[in-house]
């Protein structure tokens, strides 16, 4: 097999790596949540665009890689993918009367999705969690679920949330169950009913 | 990258786009932490409705509005980045 080849495949596991820390990072979730549709679209596009660096460090670099440092693909790997940002960020060329700057935005909007959908889905999955646990806090007698919102949440804050529910014409057992839920999650599980 | 003339006017309102801003750094906030001393809730909800309808948030339902989640989808994404420069 070829170098150029070799460093195209490694290029699959590089391109996974920087999707997943880029969309990771930019939603505040985890790599579970992340493995979605549009996240897929946004590594297929990073890939893509990873694997043609590839090949074209393997085309421009073959005669000035240092010798005997590592071989060759590892080179290509190394410069195709890394080297893909910063060839779109810092060229401004066009290809068949398509601007690259305008590929780069169609990357930006692809990641764009991506993290949103991934903040989407992890909101969605912590509200259940959260009203789930609020539901079995609600049972709990009026004076013990206070004294947990006082320990847990501070002093003041069953006052706070009494009031809050008077101005919302809310449930005021169900205000604190929520506020508990909400503000310390691994604490009020502790304190759950079963 | 271009945005919508409507987006762009929607965003010359400093606090709708500081409400934006906030939500796009926390990825999703509750409307409690949003209306807190420094912003009238009256206020704050009024933003909230217009980000929402500009599509740039989304909100979560909740029994207690207190307690409803604003995240950012990726058209706020995009034009928290723009407005930035």
């Amino acid at each position: 097999m070829l170098d150029a080849e070799i460093a195209a495949i490694i290029a699959l596991p590089l391109s996974s790596l920087i999707v997943a820390i880029q969309v990771t990072q930019a939603s505040n979730s985890s790599l579970q949540r992340a493995i979605r549709g549009p996240t897929l679209l946004y590594f297929l596009i990073v890939f893509v665009g990873n694997v043609f660096t590839t090949f074209l460090a393997a085309a421009t670099t073959s005669q000035t890689i240092p010798a005997g440092v590592a071989p060759a693909w590892f080179w290509y790997a190394f410069l195709g993918v890394f080297g893909f940002e910063a060839i779109l960020k810092n060229l401004n060329l066009t290809f068949a009367e398509i601007g690259v700057l305008s590929i780069n935005d169609w990357i930006t909007k692809a990641k764009d999705a991506a993290v949103a959908d991934v903040i989407e889905v992890d909101v969605m999955h912590k509200l259940q969690m959260a009203n789930a646990l609020a539901a079995k806090l609600k049972t709990l007698p009026a004076h013990e679920l206070n004294a947990h919102v006082s320990n847990i949440l501070g002093n003041g804050q069953v006052a706070a949330l009494d009031a809050a529910a008077i101005a919302e014409s809310a449930d005021p057992l169900l205000m604190k169950a929520l506020a508990l839920a909400k503000g310390n999650y691994k604490a009020a599980l502790a304190i759950s009913p079963n | 990258m271009s945005l919508d003339y409507q987006i762009l006017a929607t965003l010359s309102n400093p606090l709708i786009k500081e409400i934006l801003h906030t939500i796009v750094k926390k990825k999703s906030v509750e409307f409690r932490q949003l209306a807190s001393d420094t912003v009238d809730p009256s206020e704050a909800l009024q933003a909230l409705e217009i980000l929402k309808r500009a599509e740039l948030i989304k909100e979560t339902s909740s029994p207690i509005d207190a307690f409803k989640t604003y995240y950012v989808t990726a058209s706020g994404l995009q034009a928290d980045r723009l407005i930035k420069g």
